[in-house]
């Protein structure tokens, strides 16, 4: 066990080692330092999470994060599992997702704040109809792969059809939904700290813009650490838990 | 128990690319008697899978008839379990899940599941793998669940797809045994499809020889009433009688 925790730490610490030697030889360049060294973003930040102003704007930050990936999702899976079984669903709606795949996020965050105002709602809309396309496209794509020997094993031994979806189509789904649900929210993260930039005046985005116009780039990097920080947690912790308790059936080794 | 089968006049047509009709069956005639075990024996591409596809009720479009009934009147449907080339087991669901999904889907009261996974697992000697996953163990001890599966919905018709073909040897031989001797346990009508004469001869009270496809048909009929059984490998009656097989067999490929 002990063996086992420890193998493979000497290359992960030269990892980190080499990562740090990088931003210390950049913040101490001799004419003109690129950065603020690593300990000065330390600093700043074990001052800031003593305060509530920088958890405030994590809280509105997360909280658009949240409702963006929500709405996105609500419209990508049945649109993607439609589009995914029914050649009706592709013929009406398949160029749709491909153009809007093709429309840059710049393009939707602009309409949203300018057709419905600059408001909470407009960011949440922004956010994720930036998103909505790939994720549909991904879901599409996980529909056509369900397997369909199993639909064929399942009606042979006399399922109804109702748990057939249930039991049989939804299980298989699920794996794919899940990479979906951790891809669109990797996307619908970055994609909010773009509509704060752009119409918010609160939030981690909105802040990151403020410090760079008074060129602060310590403070810049204190609250990208901080924010990658806390979405790294909830990527791992809570989404790669629900993973591993889905799919525990996924062997690690097969007997012999 | 057991149910007959009855199939008349059975043609299948597929509609291809170009739109044209490509015709795989015609004129297929057969009468299987309860609880005899039939081989349909044939090359790849004749049109076997779709004849297990009719009795099983996955495909519906064909032209003729096709019966599995009862001595008995007036009964429900019939209870049928099939078993396809692979084990097609629900990788998400543990052994034991997948012998309670089929019992669930035939409507076997909840109250015999335990024992009947028990019971089922115990034949095929996986009792100690009821709670692994699927995908843990090897290709044929997966044949032995899906085996399992079968059998523990107790049902009156058998319907096989080449069940052994992707299997290595030495595995396929151990598990043809193994099915006879779950099979002769109470007899229920089998038809069994395969390209292997061997095994056909090994398994079946009667062989039917379709001949290659397109409009494939039924061409011979061989009856093995003369082996005896249990069946053993090592009996020459058998080789005997495998290589008369195999002569009609090549006659109509």
């Amino acid at each position: 066990m002990k063996s086992r925790l420890f193998a493979g730490a000497v290359p992960r610490l030269a990892s980190v080692a080499m990562l740090l030697g990088i931003w210390y030889a950049a913040a101490w360049m001799p004419a003109k330092p690129l950065l603020p060294p690593p300990h000065q973003v330390l600093i700043y930040l074990v001052q800031d999470v003593q305060k509530p102003e920088i958890w405030k704007h994590l809280g509105v930050t997360l909280m658009r994060i949240f409702l963006g990936f929500g709405l996105s999702m609500a419209i990508a899976i049945p649109f993607g599992i439609a589009l995914g079984f029914s050649a009706f669903a592709r013929q009406l709606f398949g160029s749709w997702v491909v153009i809007g795949l093709m429309i840059p996020s710049l393009v939707f965050i602009i309409l949203a704040y300018t057709s419905i105002g600059l408001n909470e709602f407009a960011a949440v809309v922004a956010a994720a109809l930036a998103v909505v396309w790939v994720l549909t496209i991904n879901i599409w794509e996980s529909a056509k792969a369900v397997d369909v020997k199993l639909i064929q094993m399942a009606r042979a031994f006399g399922l109804s059809p109702i748990r057939i979806v249930t039991s049989v189509v939804l299980p298989q789904l699920a794996a794919s939904l899940m990479a979906s649900a951790r891809f669109g929210l990797g996307l619908v993260w970055k994609m909010v700290l773009f509509v704060e930039l752009l119409g918010r005046s609160n939030g981690i985005g909105y802040q990151i813009e403020y410090y760079h116009q008074l060129f602060d780039l310590g403070r810049v990097l204190e609250y990208t650490v901080f924010f990658v920080a806390i979405m790294l947690l909830i990527e791992v912790v809570v989404l790669g838990g629900i993973e591993r308790r889905l799919f525990r059936w996924r062997p690690a080794a097969r007997l012999a | 128990m057991s149910v007959s089968i009855a199939i008349r006049d059975f043609a299948k047509e597929f509609q291809t690319a170009d739109g044209s009709r490509l015709r795989v069956l015609e004129n297929v005639d057969l009468q299987v008697t309860p609880g005899e075990f039939v081989t349909i024996l044939g090359p790849s591409g004749c049109g076997k899978s779709t004849l297990l596809n009719a009795l099983s009720g996955l495909d519906t479009s064909f032209e003729g008839k096709v019966e599995i009934g009862r001595s008995a009147v007036g009964a429900a449907k019939p209870r049928i379990a099939y078993l396809f080339q692979e084990p097609r087991l629900l990788p998400w669901r543990t052994v034991r899940g997948n012998i309670e999904f089929a019992l669930d889907a035939a409507r076997v009261p909840k109250l015999e599941w335990a024992a009947r996974c028990e019971r089922w697992l115990q034949a095929v000697g996986l009792a100690s793998f009821a709670d692994y996953f699927p995908l843990q163990l090897s290709g044929g001890m997966q044949q032995r669940v899906s085996i399992a599966r079968a059998f523990s919905i107790e049902p009156e018709l058998l319907l096989m797809d080449e069940p052994f073909s992707a299997l290595d040897e030495i595995t396929a031989l151990r598990m043809r045994q193994l099915l006879l001797s779950l099979w002769e346990a109470d007899r229920r009508t089998v038809l069994f499809v395969t390209h292997n004469s061997l095994e056909s001869v090994y398994l079946s009270d009667r062989i039917v020889v379709m001949k290659s496809g397109p409009n494939s048909r039924i061409c011979d009929e061989i009856g093995l009433g003369h082996l005896r059984r249990p069946r053993t490998y090592d009996d020459p009656a058998q080789y005997e009688t495998q290589r008369a097989v195999l002569a009609t067999l090549m006659r109509y490929v």
